[in-house]
């Protein structure tokens, strides 16, 4: 095989491992506040695309425009999730928990597919497109600038989360929950916080994807489900563990689609999802 | 907090009492009383009314309810059976009137749907299904409650190859379709002076990918081909990039694909951002003749072909045709009439032609009368089809030749059969920066 | 919070109990007759059977020992379609069939058990569901299971195929299957296994302390679950007699077995029928009424009805009951 096809495909398995990076990371956060995985942070995804969409069909703003209001829109989103359905059923059963975003999965999606229709929708022409290649390398532009945005985004939230008083409470209260309130942090406020930046980082996947992937009801699920695998992968409550997660599910996606076969691909990154839990079972870089 | 789980439980049991009680009365409404108090005979239709392809079958619901239309009112200026006059002649103008169901794309609501049609509303003929699943079962039910099954959409050639005496088909299956394509792209490529050698498939993985990709193989053999890649790809993927890059290695000199909307926009977009634009494509329709793939990627899938019934811009060699279009399209707030739809259209007024002729809603008489159907080509709005006549044995209609469309100026354009040829055939497909 | 209240009311091996459950038995057996016109409802009933018999053996492992599974439909699929294609390539009666589809979902349920129980709390649930999708692609592509097209049963008639004209000898058939299934239930509620179960699922690392196999008794759940489940597989492939994997081997079946359950009560013996008797005639109906407009709309009903049952009332219907009896008895 041409040594420059596994170039290609390993470039392009990450920078769409970069926005799988940034799904995953908002999940990995509020698991590591709460104990909680959103099994609805898929359908979710799906929500900041329709409003990119709208924004761009109904108003005619561009994606790259829309990305802060949108962000802000989906943390706001992510605030009422907490307060309406995840605060009742902070300390219930696991049973509880799983369905409770479960549930909310099923009604978003169904919703969407009820008021939007199940029709694809794509955004035409949007500010950021074409390719631009180096050799015989072609990657998309719209894909570089999710990379990016999620690098940045990402770095922004490294930083935030290790350097401001409120992030390094945020990793407190991850850390161990009695201690943070012995030491007088507030951890109502750190939930609300965590869900409101983790559909906020959402809200900006949703926004740099809706640039080049078609919309519809069910977009969410295959991103949702590659977002948990990259949480196990990474280790639940790491949240680098989760960036790094998703870009080398990324990459395993796209190599064994040449290598292998497409159709395989995903069986490919389910299988490693496996083995890696077996073999480390709290994940790469997860807390032991 | 007892107060509200009280609440909650009294508005479970209210819920749980309401559905059962509503679900009794419900089943007996629409006992099909037209005005006039006129007979009415129902024809029972299954379509995928939810689920990805509810566009789809919203459309052929719409193409249903303009066929009964024209069937039952008074249309002068149709050339179509049935059209000038209101309801079927022979039963002294009685009314037909279509009832709707949904199957989801679930073999088991399709047989259940199928099954209360027939035992519930009592529909004396039964059409469907788009999904070849469903048809599977439903065609079974129809069977053992000896009621006719006219399919109008959907293309496994299976469907026909079970000996059911009740099945019977319009639509052209696949095993027709694939054929049709590959000797038509043999035909192209020598006409231009360069035979094809090589071939590579591009299909998606669910049942309508895989048939596809079986026959594309045995067609390839059959012309002396060899197979340069076969690439199945999940539908619905969330990126097609290793699948466009192993078709750009294999460079072969025609591409088949199948799939649906969604893989097939992707597909394009994936084309040009990896600046592979294979020399011809031709797909066995579903998205690569869906209205939106045109309206998505029109300019960029410049020079792709797909296999179709119908085409929009026929209108002029077949102006029944035209007007069908518009009258769709004032029905349906400005809606093309895609290819499935018009499928369930024409077969509509098959079921009305056999049912006249039978003079009776007997399903017997009707099941004798389908199997004595003639009916020339201008009795139908299909271009593809010359009329029907079904196999005596598979009850498969014969009368069939497909149309090859191709995309030109971003929208779709005939090129084939000759004698409906709006266009001529672009080939070879021109690379990304000669465009 | 477990509901220590459901554990304490459900064990009552009262006479009044033995008289309801025999009622409810005459009306199951003589119900059919009403509906003897009409296969569309008998068929409803017959849905609801099955999927309360579903929901009680993801029950046993899910609800009772409280691993909870999102990947049951490769269990159920492993027997529809080991008796299938027994039926198909060697034709053989479905009744042989179902036990090597018993043996195979065993088997399945052997080497996922072991993979999965190795992992805690969401990775385990994670793990079944990434298992079931691989089982998906592998059935999908693979022609000797038929590939994405399936299997097409041939058609026969008689009780030795395991296939019936008519829709009341079907009714009959998965009514004797669910009794038996939800009396193994029952028993297991009472036996030492069931109480294991629960320990476990209470306080893993307490039952351990007292000497509970974890391990070997988290995999009795699921090889029972797996048997159970595959036995409906094959009474479900004989009764659609078509089966492709992109409606068996999928999350919405997986879910479905889950959802009854957790409408109905966990951890209950009742709890799956119930959930079962509301769920699947608001589905059916809701398609009757509501189809023409693509509006998925039972789906956002379900939605709406498991977010707020997972808040208000987690134990489900049957909790709710249990929690108003025993208001009744203190007051």
């Amino acid at each position: 095989m041409d040594s420059s096809i596994l170039l290609q495909a390993l470039l392009t398995g990450v920078a769409v491992g970069c926005v799988y990076a940034l799904v995953s990371v908002g999940l990995s956060l509020v698991y590591g506040i709460m104990d909680i995985i959103n099994f609805a942070h898929g359908e979710l995804l799906m929500v900041g695309m329709y409003g990119t969409f709208f924004m761009w069909v109904m108003l005619g703003i561009d994606p790259l425009i829309a990305l802060p209001i949108i962000a802000l829109f989906m943390a706001v989103v992510g605030v009422f999730i907490y307060k309406g359905i995840i605060k009742q059923i902070y300390g219930s059963s696991a049973l509880a928990q799983i369905f409770a975003t479960f549930g909310l999965a099923t009604f978003l999606s169904s919703s969407a597919q009820a008021l939007f229709t199940p029709n694809f929708r794509t955004i035409e022409n949007p500010i950021i497109h074409g390719s631009i290649n180096i050799g015989s390398i072609y990657i998309g532009k719209s894909e570089i600038f999710a990379a990016v945005v999620s690098a940045l985004a990402f770095t922004l939230l490294y930083l935030f989360l290790n350097y401001t008083n409120t992030g390094r409470a945020l990793q407190a209260t991850s850390e161990n929950k009695d201690a943070a309130t012995l030491m007088g942090i507030n951890t109502e406020k750190m939930f609300m916080i965590g869900w409101g930046i983790s559909i906020g980082l959402v809200g900006i996947a949703s926004v740099v994807l809706a640039n080049y992937f078609y919309i519809f009801p069910g977009v969410g699920t295959t991103f949702g489900l590659i977002a948990y695998v990259a949480v196990a992968l990474g280790g639940f409550g790491n949240v680098m563990g989760a960036f790094i997660g998703g870009i080398i599910i990324g990459a395993v996606e796209s190599l064994s689609g040449v290598l292998i076969s497409p159709v395989y691909k995903y069986t490919v990154v389910f299988s490693v999802y496996l083995i890696v839990v077996l073999v480390r079972p709290k994940g790469i870089l997860g807390r032991s | 907090m007892v107060k509200i789980t009280r609440n909650f439980a009294i508005g479970l049991v209210l819920l749980f009492t309401a559905t059962l009680l509503a679900g009794c009365g419900g089943g007996a409404k629409d006992e099909g009383k037209a005005q006039g108090g006129d007979k009415v005979i129902k024809i029972g239709a299954i379509q995928p009314l939810s689920g990805a392809v509810a566009a789809m079958g919203a459309d052929s619901k719409a193409a249903l309810e303009l066929a009964s239309d024209i069937i039952n009112k008074k249309y002068d200026d149709l050339d179509l059976p049935f059209a000038k006059t209101e309801g079927l002649p022979n039963l002294g103008g009685a009314k037909i009137q279509v009832v709707i169901g949904d199957h989801q794309g679930d073999p088991n609501v399709a047989a259940s749907t199928t099954e209360r049609l027939i035992t519930q509303e009592k529909v004396v003929v039964m059409t469907g299904s788009y999904h070849s699943a469903a048809s599977g079962t439903a065609t079974e039910v129809a069977e053992r409650n000896s009621i006719p099954f006219v399919i109008d959409s959907s293309s496994s050639p299976t469907l026909t190859n079970r000996g059911l005496k009740w099945t019977f088909r319009v639509w052209p299956h696949d095993g027709m379709f694939v054929a049709a394509i590959f000797d038509y792209a043999d035909k192209l490529a020598k006409e231009k002076g360069t035979p094809i050698k090589t071939v590579a498939t591009f299909c998606e993985d669910t049942l309508f990918g895989h048939d596809s990709a079986k026959l594309a193989k045995e067609n390839a053999q059959r012309l002396g081909w060899q197979v340069a890649a076969e690439v199945n790809y999940k539908a619905n993927t969330t990126s097609l990039d290793s699948e466009v890059q192993k078709l750009k290695a294999a460079n072969a000199d025609f591409v088949f694909g199948a799939g649906y909307i969604s893989d097939a926009i992707l597909f394009v977009k994936t084309l040009k951002k990896l600046n592979y634009a294979p020399k011809m494509f031709i797909g066995n329709n579903t998205g690569y003749s869906d209205p939106n793939f045109v309206k998505s990627v029109g300019g960029d899938a410049l020079g792709f072909m797909t296999r179709a019934v119908s085409n929009a811009d026929l209108g002029e060699k077949k102006p029944v045709l035209g007007k069908i279009n518009k009258l769709f399209a004032e029905k349906t707030g400005g809606r093309p009439m895609s290819d499935t739809a018009a499928g369930c259209f024409s077969t509509l007024f098959v079921v009305a032609d056999a049912i006249n002729r039978a003079g009776s809603t007997n399903p017997e008489s009707i099941q004798k009368a389908l199997l004595e159907t003639d009916l020339p080509a201008s009795a139908v709005i299909l271009p593809a089809l010359q009329g029907v006549k079904f196999d005596q044995k598979t009850h498969q209609n014969e009368k069939i030749s497909p149309l090859i469309l191709q995309i030109q100026d971003g929208k779709f354009v005939t090129v084939y059969p000759d004698n409906l040829a709006t266009a001529k055939p672009l080939y070879p497909i021109p690379a990304w920066d000669k465009r | 919070m477990e509901s220590k209240i459901a554990l304490n009311t459900e064990i009552k091996g009262s006479r009044q109990n033995l008289i309801y459950v025999l009622a409810l038995l005459v009306v199951a057996l003589v119900l059919p007759i009403f509906f003897q016109g009409s296969p569309f409802y008998l068929h409803v009933l017959i849905m609801i059977l099955l999927y309360a018999s579903m929901g009680q053996a993801w029950n046993i492992v899910s609800g009772y020992a409280g691993q909870i599974s999102l990947g049951h439909c490769v269990f159920f699929g492993a027997g529809a379609y080991t008796s299938s294609l027994f039926l198909m390539k060697a034709g053989l009666t479905p009744w042989i069939g179902m036990f090597f589809g018993v043996a195979v979902s065993c088997i399945l349920a052997l080497i996922i058990g072991s993979i999965c129980f190795k992992l805690k709390g969401h990775y385990f649930v994670i793990a079944t569901f990434v298992i079931a999708e691989i089982v998906l692609s592998l059935v999908s592509t693979i022609d000797f299971f038929g590939a994405a097209v399936g299997l097409w049963l041939p058609i026969k008639s008689g009780l030795v195929h395991l296939q019936f004209k008519t829709k009341l000898p079907y009714y009959y058939l998965f009514l004797v299957f669910t009794v038996g299934i939800f009396g193994f239930t029952w028993l297991m509620e009472r036996s030492r296994m069931g109480y294991y179960f629960r320990a476990i699922k209470a306080d893993p690392d307490a039952a351990q302390a007292l000497g509970v196999g974890l391990a070997r008794y988290k995999m009795y759940a699921l090889l029972w679950s797996a048997a159970f489940s595959a036995v409906l597989g094959t009474l479900y492939a004989q009764y659609v007699l078509l089966i492709d994997p992109n409606n068996i081997f999928v999350l919405k079946v997986s879910l479905i077995m889950a959802l009854v359950t957790v409408l109905g009560g966990v951890s209950t013996v009742w709890g799956p029928l119930i959930g079962a008797a509301i769920l699947i005639p608001l589905s059916e109906f809701a398609r009757v009424w509501f189809s023409g407009g693509g509006k998925a709309l039972d789906l956002i009903i379900y939605g709406s009805l498991i977010v707020i049952i997972s808040i208000f009332e987690p134990d489900g219907i049957m909790g709710l009951i249990n929690r108003i009896r025993l208001k009744r008895s203190q007051a």
